[in-house]
């Protein structure tokens, strides 16, 4: 398709913005699938930005970084995989499949600012030390900027390098790595579940997993209504357990499974 | 009372987190820059006329701090109100709550309004993405800033809990995690047959009777092939084995089961 410029210029300052937003406003635009969308919207195809966006979505549930871990960064993945789907007029499977080594190579990027912005908290200590506190204002802005290119500098360089370059790469790729990552796309999100089990305590309540399981392949609630119902479930222990703190004024029986 | 940074600079800190709170994230440190970056404001204001004051406060708040984005407006409401009574003299203490509390509440607030509300809007907003609709979407752009809307109360009630409220608000946080621990138990368990979806390329046929290999195995069990492949990465990441690698490995046996025609 014929991109415009300021469909170009929309999609850079998203670039720029997504990082930004992950660890900063945290508007909920930091999403693979509200990545997806919001491309789709801008380059005038919406469903195949919300189907790219909400496969990676799946693959990514339940994987969220924590104290200083990296992750694959499927989010900034997701906007690149759909510009250039969309761009080169590819079936969303192509797009997905090039997100994913996107989202691996992100991680490289996101230590390397981790790792500058101890140059800023150091330049930050030795302003306090001479009393130039806008200086420390200044360090803090440079240390967002970084956060800003981590994502921005890979989607400029998609967008410079354009759909030309990416379609010769993507004529080398040959059917069995495409046919193999779909069937990824439909494993990989035991992945983000396997972790989410790992943080929740499964051991205490392996009961709660069991319903919820059921519910689903027996008898068809959505993820939706199950929500709902667990949402009563908790409501009830909450209130239970509440009054029984007033009580015994003790908190013995609550249970720590970390 | 001791009231003297006017009420205009206290909102232009928590303003200043809210919009800038995690972005300068570094090893050494963690958020001591975002904090300090947070704090000025205030402390330009409230150590006027005391310039050896302010610049002993800003090298205590460059220290390491690292907790919850959602929950630190609570550490800053309290910090600001003891430093506004005590001055310089309260930076000890100060340093020791914010140490002390920034552990549980990361915690508490990375469950409560991180992992478990992401799994279970961005379950919601993939599947209807993945049937054409936006309307997750919007629904998760709702509660996202619901929560990230809580910031303002949790900031007012640290000014005005000072220390006092601490221990009740922890002990009731502890109750609130673990009931949103089985909200997130009973998702995941719907989640596991929803989202994890292997499709088998393999077909029987006998005589008339044709079925293909998923319709055998929902016979034995629907979403027996699912909950198999969870536990068997659950069990590999209780082996300590890093996530990217099980990444890898998924994608290198998806692509051979491609290959052999099991899968499609």
């Amino acid at each position: 398709m014929n991109v415009q410029f300021w469909q170009i210029a929309l999609i850079v300052l998203y670039g720029f913005f997504i990082n930004y937003d992950k660890n900063g406003s945290m508007l909920g635009t930091s999403q693979p699938v509200v990545a997806g969308f919001l491309v789709g919207l801008i380059l005038g195809d919406i469903n195949t930005g919300l189907y790219i966006g909400g496969t990676l979505q799946l693959m990514t549930l339940g994987i969220s970084s924590f104290g200083g871990a990296s992750v694959p960064d499927y989010q900034t993945a997701a906007l690149i995989g759909t510009y250039i789907a969309i761009t080169t007029g590819q079936k969303a499977a192509i797009g997905i499949t090039l997100a994913i080594p996107v989202a691996m190579l992100m991680v490289e990027l996101d230590v390397l600012k981790w790792t500058v912005n101890i140059y800023f908290q150091n330049r930050a200590e030795r302003y306090a030390d001479e009393e130039k506190y806008n200086k420390i204002e200044l360090m803090q802005l440079c240390g967002v900027f970084t956060t800003m290119l981590v994502s921005g500098l890979p989607v400029l360089l998609t967008v410079i390098a354009g759909p030309t370059l990416v379609k010769s790469i993507i004529a080398f790729i040959p059917q069995w790595v495409t046919g193999g990552l779909t069937v990824a796309g439909n494993l990989l999100p035991a992945l983000g579940i396997g972790l989410l089990l790992r943080y929740l305590p499964v051991k205490s309540y392996f009961g709660y997993l069991v319903i919820g399981f059921i519910a689903a392949v027996y008898l068809k609630m959505t993820i939706l209504g199950i929500a709902l119902a667990g949402a009563a479930v908790a409501l009830i222990l909450y209130r239970r357990n509440n009054e029984e703190l007033n009580t015994t004024q003790t908190i013995g029986g609550v249970n720590d499974d970390e | 009372m001791n009231e003297q940074v006017s009420n205009r600079t206290k909102n232009r800190v928590l303003f200043r987190w809210i919009l800038n709170g995690g972005a300068s994230l570094n090893y050494e440190k963690m958020m001591g820059l975002s904090y300090t970056y947070s704090m000025l404001p205030f402390l330009k204001e409230n150590y006027k006329d005391d310039p050896k004051g302010l610049k002993e406060s800003v090298k205590t708040h460059l220290q390491f701090f690292n907790t919850n984005p959602y929950l630190a407006p609570y550490v800053l409401g309290m910090n600001i109100e003891i430093e506004e009574q005590e001055k310089e003299s309260s930076l000890k203490t100060i340093a020791g709550l914010k140490t002390g509390l920034m552990g549980p509440l990361a915690g508490l607030g990375d469950s409560v309004f991180v992992v478990i509300p992401w799994t279970i809007f961005g379950a919601i907003a993939a599947n209807m993405a993945l049937s054409g609709s936006p309307i997750g979407i919007f629904l998760w752009f709702i509660v996202t800033w619901f929560l990230r809307g809580l910031g303002i109360p949790l900031y007012k009630a640290g000014m005005k809990s000072g220390t006092s409220l601490l221990t009740s608000i922890e002990t009731k946080m502890k109750l609130i995690t673990e009931s949103v621990s089985i909200l997130g138990l009973m998702v995941v368990g719907g989640l596991i047959p929803t989202v994890v979806k292997p499709n088998l390329a393999l077909s029987f046929k006998q005589g008339s009777l044709k079925l293909t290999g998923n319709q055998i195995l929902d016979q034995i069990m629907p979403g027996l092939l699912p909950a198999a492949l969870v536990f068997g990465v659950y069990y590999l990441l209780g082996k300590k084995i890093k996530p990217i690698y099980i990444i890898l490995i998924i994608i290198v046996l998806s692509v051979g089961l491609y290959v052999l025609g099991i899968m499609k």
